[in-house]
């Protein structure tokens, strides 16, 4: 029986899709059986992220409606044996399925998986609760901005409410290193001090991702990119190695308030 | 009417004029006894105006009823309602009066969108973080951060203060007064451990800690707000 972790934010745009794309395949990287699932009904972007897109025959709306098995639908990665993909339906809305349907899915893929990693809409409406049922961990993702960081509050305090699920954990994406260093936007531990639960990963704003998105290759597959080490180490902390966090302002020079923040982790 | 057994007694005293109700009778022998005794022109001798203290005794009085008798004394001449004193209240004051004497102990981050209520005092062991929001009948104190909103004496009590250790609200309500970045009043030291309440010029501002029993003294007792 495998865990199923919901990766959620709230808010749109702040990188959901791309951290479970890359989570999804440094775990398999790690030799583990993942499976992405995008909930993301009517907005399906997981494939694409993946390179999956044109391997599309059947989604999780016709899962869950019984118009196919569950291994049909499944796409397995083209680079592994251990990733593979639910895709979420382009031709149908939120509605089309629900919470009942959903537990029942997850339930099913958690049992012969080590890992369902499932790709939360933006909102907290009908697409989030689908997404949130049937998972025991979630995973909330911000960056270093005042509006992400009030719908990640918002957001955990609906995820403390679901019983079912662990204590989320967060992960801040983007962060501008140069803009850290000068002190331009919110700091990590200011961050981790309003939203006050367990950190679980900073991931680094570079441009290597955008041209990684246009190849349609998660850039945890480039194993020299400080933004592939940052989803890989998240990765292995999943699986409960404890592994220092990144020291993002290490090409700007001594930033000693940072420095102390990363030497007390 | 009886003459021997009166339905309504009046004594002078040095404070004023106190006048007891008999608890046995009907409510309207009272008005009458009371208005015939009044009209009398005993009262309206005098120069200075006198108080009246009402002592119903275990009679309970409607809501008209009192107003009523209130009415009875305020016409007379010279005379002037000082105080209302019953021996019994109704099943639902007894239980509001209850609830707005407890606090209400809660242990958790406030987040965004979440609201805590309380009918009296609220206690809070965590943050409110902004977009959360606490509303209590009573008094608020908060144990954490204060970076949300805080509405204290929510059913119009004005007396009522918010205090946190560390006060960066978004809003402040005390009673029906609002405040968005309270002023800072004499030795408030950044913000730390302070606490707002309503001023002599009806508007919320910020004090140290420190004041808080120059300012309101009566917060600790038990019986406030009864």
């Amino acid at each position: 029986m495998g865990d199923a972790i919901v990766i959620t934010s709230g808010k749109g745009g702040v990188g959901k899709t791309t951290t479970t794309a890359n989570i999804g395949t440094s775990l398999a990287l790690l030799g583990k059986k993942v499976v992405l699932v995008d909930t993301d009904i009517g907005l399906r972007n997981l494939d694409v992220v993946l390179g999956l897109d044109n391997r599309v025959i059947f989604d999780l709306v016709d899962v869950c409606h019984g118009r196919c098995k569950v291994n049909q639908a499944l796409i397995k990665d083209k680079r592994f044996e251990g990733l593979s993909l639910l895709p979420a339906a382009q031709l149908a809305d939120k509605s089309a399925v629900n919470t009942a349907q959903m537990k029942e899915l997850i339930e099913e893929l958690k049992k012969d998986h080590d890992f369902v990693l499932i790709d939360c809409p933006a909102g907290i409406e009908q697409g989030f609760k689908n997404a949130v049922v049937g998972a025991n961990k979630a995973i909330v993702v911000t960056t270093p901005d005042p509006s992400a960081v009030r719908d990640a509050d918002r957001v955990i305090g609906l995820l403390e409410q679901e019983g079912h699920i662990d204590p989320p954990r967060l992960i801040i994406n983007r962060i501008r290193t140069q803009m850290l260093s000068k002190g331009e936007t919110l700091e990590i531990d200011e961050i981790t001090n309003i939203l006050s639960i367990e950190l679980l990963g900073i991931v680094a704003d570079d441009d290597e991702v955008i041209k990684a998105a246009k190849d349609r290759e998660p850039i945890a597959l480039n194993p020299k990119n400080r933004v592939s080490i940052a989803y890989r180490n998240i990765a292995r902390r999943l699986l409960g190695e404890s592994i220092p966090l990144q020291n993002l302002t290490e090409d700007v020079g001594v930033f000693a308030k940072v420095k102390k923040f990363f030497g007390i982790r | 009417m009886n003459s021997e057994q009166q339905n309504v007694l009046i004594k002078g005293k040095r404070e004023g004029l106190f006048i007891y109700f008999n608890e046995d009778c009907s409510y309207s022998d009272i008005i009458n006894e009371l208005t015939e005794k009044l009209s009398t022109n005993v009262f309206s001798n005098g120069q200075s105006r006198t108080p009246v203290f009402i002592e119903t005794g275990h009679r309970y009085l409607k809501e008209y009823q009192e107003k009523e008798i209130k009415e009875i004394i305020n016409q007379t001449k010279n005379l002037y309602i000082n105080s209302f004193q019953s021996l019994v209240i109704t099943k639902e004051n007894a239980l509001k009066m209850k609830q707005r004497s407890e606090i209400v102990r809660e242990m958790r981050i406030v987040r965004s969108g979440q609201v805590i209520e309380s009918q009296g005092d609220l206690l809070l062991i965590g943050d409110v973080n902004p977009g959360g929001k606490l509303v209590a009948n009573g008094n608020i104190f908060v144990l954490g951060n204060l970076r949300g909103i805080a509405h204290a004496g929510a059913a119009g009590d004005r007396e009522a203060v918010v205090v946190a250790t560390n006060m960066d609200p978004m809003q402040i309500y005390i009673s029906d007064l609002f405040s968005r970045a309270p002023e800072k009043d004499s030795e408030s030291d950044g913000f730390n451990f302070d606490f707002a309440y309503v001023n002599n010029e009806n508007k919320i501002v910020l004090d140290s800690i420190n004041n808080l029993a120059k300012i309101r003294s009566n917060l600790a007792k038990i019986e406030r707000g009864i």
